[in-house]
């Protein structure tokens, strides 16, 4: 309403001056308008044949000007304009107005969108402010707060927003991040997309931090075995940020493939704690190791009649001594890339230069893996915090945990280590990435440390209640969209990206063709990999 | 309140309401078995067009109150809405001193009329009056727009018409609606209409009784004209009361300004008396009642808007809201 007033000046106004003149037909499209509720909630009419999925975004544009406000759908119901019950009276069945009848949407605000930048918002829209389905270009203020990894496209709803790219920022990368997900709704391909930007990062040069990949599963180098999917080496042309460790021969053999060693003298007695449970006897006598032997001959000692009875000697029990001397043994045994030689500080220096670092442990046991990942993740740790000490520049780094609920359940005791870079990493520049199908077994305070969140589909209620309660962003009105996320499909909630956007993960063979076809037809000398930086992403091709 | 004097108020008000006699209504008004008339159910190629108009209080200041007031009317072609067209959504500042120069702009550009005369008594509906001049606009725009065999159906009484101010506007309106060869129907949703002696009894209600009893299952109508009722329909007017469809419960009285065609007409309007939506009352009221209706969130939003403005005019809120009828502030708070 413009005037309010029925006072005029002229002495004789025109008809049209005196009246508001003003037609809605049948034609009229939108007939979508806000008509309540608050800051925290919108509604909204469509028709009712129009379907709408809980998760779309819609665009409210607001009467007053230039200001629009973005929403998320959260519910929706039936509903009509003339109140009663006429719709379900058996009388009626003769509708004169079906436009009356309409869906009511429940909608969460996201922001709103001011001279092309986002923010909260903190007003609401004018009342019956017109409203649509948000579409490519009113999303392009999302470009600008996208980081320089990309994983996806910016989903609404079931559909992908062709040209919106999702991507992660590298300087959130040493904030830790969390990747959850049901098995078989797309982990290993999330890791894989991510792993294949972090190596493009990499080999432009651009890259800020090493990811380190411990992939016990042998699915990240070649893919799987017979199966249709691809590893990272099939990303040849960013092959410069990627080097690899592997225990298999096989795969050993390939140029690109380093054999994986650790040296004995790198496993310190901390190691060995974290992998079974001690009774406190066994425990004591660990930590006592340390000060009865000295440090690069204690591994070969403790397995000597003469060390062990020494150990006895300083007041510790023969059968615990033996028990640990016994484990050591068996845990020497099984794992032969414990040598003379080492690999660490080669992955810590490929680290530090920024690249993807996969250690390929094919068919490894689970205690085995552990006992790796603690060893490397220990000479990590320990080299981030003597340079950071010296005050030498060098590259963050992100270790990624399979399985994570596996050693960041908190609880006491052996498993702390993980916990301790879950806590105190980020000091140093080390991040974690923790992989698992399990949420709810992770610390309640170790996940509220969690940066950034992909979330892909959850069927545990559990699961979603305990990222709901930890996340850093708001996630508790998404419960409904979190448990219907399809494969592939996912939530990301990050640093810098102003709401958990919904995204497309790209599926990693899809991603690998169209990377390597985009870099093959341009100038492999000048242009690499700028073209794909300046936005737009990339678009799968068909099988 | 004790139980007896609600029971004393029970039978008083059944005494009213109960029809328990048909022949003392009918020796009472006059009305025999053959006044009603069975309405014949028409679907017609025309448009039918329904005015309505509200208002919503926004704010009183007890010396001049703001309203929104919203006008306009529908389109329907058979069953199906073609379009609705607001004509007037403004605030009106009723002041007694000043209403002369809110009316009279309206009164001339529309009605060709220079006087607007409101008696000492009328004063206080100043907000009733403007909005009924209003509703009258829109009928008239409607008009411009109907062409010869469409139906126009106003919500409200067209009776009585000599007495009251826009008696001018009205004569205006009828005799556009002749040229133009469109029926016009005035629809009452309420009705003052009473029969009896000592007390007050509802005339349409009762009628409407009786013709359930007479012709069961039909619908029907029923001049009034020469009828014992209260108060006499006056001037050129004609008064109906009509049942529009076969199921209804209810009947409404009608008003047109001639008896010619009035067979058809009705006819016409029970034709789309039979939606789901509002069983026995043409629909396209039924629409026009609600697209015209002002909500309480709007109005709200509305005021909130109003103080907004106040503000920057320089009026202080204190100042505004200590002006206020008290009424405001004590509803307000509840
Ligand atoms: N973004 C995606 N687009 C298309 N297909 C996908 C996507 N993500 C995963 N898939 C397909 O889903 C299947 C399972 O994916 P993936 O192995 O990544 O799941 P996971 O969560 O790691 O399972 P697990 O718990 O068994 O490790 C694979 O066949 C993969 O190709
Ligand atoms: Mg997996």
């Amino acid at each position: 309403m413009e005037r309010i007033s029925t006072q005029f000046k002229e002495a004789s106004p025109s008809r049209e001056a005196m009246l508001d003149q003003r037609t809605v037909d049948a034609t009229a499209k939108s007939t979508h308008r806000i008509i309540s509720r608050n800051v925290r909630e919108y509604q909204f009419i469509v028709p009712y044949k129009e379907r709408v999925e809980v998760g779309e975004i819609f665009s409210v544009h607001d009467i007053r000007g230039d200001i629009e406000f973005l929403a998320r759908v959260l519910d929706i119901e039936h509903d009509s304009n003339y109140s009663g019950n006429w719709d379900t009276a058996l009388r009626g069945v003769d509708f004169y107005d079906q436009e009356q009848i309409f869906n009511r949407i429940k909608a969460e605000p996201l922001g709103c969108v001011e001279n092309g930048s986002f923010k909260k918002a903190r007003t609401i829209p004018t009342k019956f402010s017109s409203v649509s389905q948000t579409s490519g270009d009113e999303f392009s203020f999302l470009r600008k707060v996208m980081g320089d990894i990309e994983v996806g496209r910016l989903r609404n709803g079931s559909q992908v927003v062709e040209d919106i790219p999702v991507a992660l920022h590298s300087d959130a990368m040493d904030h830790h991040m969390g990747v959850f997900a049901t098995t078989g709704m797309g982990k290993s391909n999330f890791m894989k997309v991510f792993a294949a930007s972090c190596m493009r990062l990499a080999a432009d040069g651009n890259s800020s931090f090493g990811l380190l990949v411990v992939d016990p599963h042998g699915e990240y180098l070649k893919g799987t075995k017979g199966g249709r999917s691809k590893g990272l080496v099939h990303l040849k042309s960013f092959s410069s940020g990627l080097a690899c460790y592997s225990t298999d021969r096989e795969n050993r053999s390939m140029p690109q493939v380093e054999e994986l060693s650790v040296a004995a003298g790198e496993i310190d007695p901390g190691d060995i704690s974290v992998l079974y449970d001690w009774s406190s006897a066994q425990r004591d006598a660990l930590e006592a190791i340390d000060r009865v032997f000295d440090s690069a001959s204690w591994l070969d000692e403790i397995q000597s009649p003469t060390g062990i009875a020494r150990m006895v000697e300083e007041g510790f029990g023969e059968n615990t001594i033996n028990v640990i001397s016994r484990r050591i043994k068996t845990l020497l045994g099984r794992n032969s890339y414990i040598q003379n030689r080492s690999s660490i500080p080669n992955i810590i220096r490929n680290l530090k230069e920024g690249k993807v670092v996969l250690v390929d442990i094919p068919r490894m046991s689970d205690r085995s893996e552990l006992f790796l990942l603690s060893i490397i993740s220990r000479r990590i740790m320990d080299e981030y915090k003597r340079e950071l000490a010296s005050g030498e520049e060098r590259r963050a780094c992100l270790i990624t945990i399979e399985e994570a609920q596996r050693v960041l359940g908190g609880g006491s005791g052996s498993i702390s280590r993980f916990e301790t870079i879950a806590r105190e990493g980020r000091k140093f520049g080390v991040g974690l990435c923790a992989i698992t199908q399990q949420p709810k077994l992770i610390d309640k305070q170790l996940l509220s440390q969690f940066n950034t969140l992909v979330i892909l589909g959850l069927s545990d209620r559990n699961d979603r209640s305990r990222l709901e309660e930890s996340a850093k962003q708001d996630l508790s009105s998404m419960e409904i969209e979190i448990q219907t996320l399809e494969k592939g499909e996912a939530i990301i909630s990050t640093l810098k990206i102003p709401f958990p956007v919904p995204a497309k993960i790209h599926r990693f063979e899809d991603y690998v063709r169209t990377l390597s076809s985009e870099v093959g037809e341009g100038d492999l000398l000048m242009g690499r990999g700028a073209d794909l930086r300046r936005g737009g992403g990339f678009r799968p091709t068909m099988d | 309140m004790e139980r007896k004097a609600l029971e004393e108020v029970a039978l008083a008000i059944k005494e009213r309401l109960k029809l328990e006699s048909s022949e003392q209504f009918m020796e009472a008004t006059g009305i025999e078995k053959s006044d009603y008339k069975p309405l014949t159910v028409e679907e017609f190629d025309g448009l039918t067009f329904a005015v309505d108009g509200s208002n919503l209080s926004i704010c009183d200041w007890s010396i001049a109150q703001a309203n929104l007031i919203r006008a306009g009317y529908v389109v329907y072609r058979g069953k199906a809405w073609q379009r609705t067209k607001t004509t007037f959504d403004r605030i009106f500042l009723a002041d007694r001193r000043s209403y002369r120069d809110q009316f009279l702009p309206y009164m001339k550009a529309f009605f060709g009329l220079d006087t607007l005369a409101l008696k000492e008594t009328e004063l206080d509906r100043l907000t009733t009056y403007f909005r009924e001049m209003q509703e009258y606009i829109a009928l008239s725009l409607a008009l411009d727009e109907a062409r010869k065999g469409d139906l126009l159906l106003y919500d409200g009484g067209l009776s009585q018409w000599k007495e009251r101010p826009f008696g001018g506007a009205l004569d205006a309106i009828f005799s556009k609606a002749e040229e133009r060869g469109v029926s016009l129907l005035g629809i009452s949703k309420s009705s003052t209409l009473s029969w009896g002696e000592e007390i007050s009894r509802p005339f349409i209600q009762h009628a409407a009784i009786l013709g359930e009893r007479l012709l069961p299952e039909k619908a029907w109508y029923l001049e009034v004209g020469e009828k014992r009722i209260d108060p006499r329909p006056g001037g050129a007017v004609r008064s109906y009361v009509a049942r529009f469809h076969p199921r209804a419960s209810r009947a409404f009285r009608v008003d047109a300004p001639s008896g010619d065609g009035i067979d058809l007409a009705l006819s016409h309007a029970a034709g789309y008396s039979g939606s789901a939506e509002s069983l026995g009352y043409p629909h396209a009221l039924f629409r026009a009642h609600h697209e015209m209706r002002i909500g309480r969130d709007e109005g709200a939003l509305l005021r909130l808007f109003l103080m907004e403005e106040l503000g920057r005019s320089g009026l202080e809120l204190d100042e505004a809201e200590v002006s206020l009828d008290y009424h405001e502030i004590l509803d307000s708070c509840l």
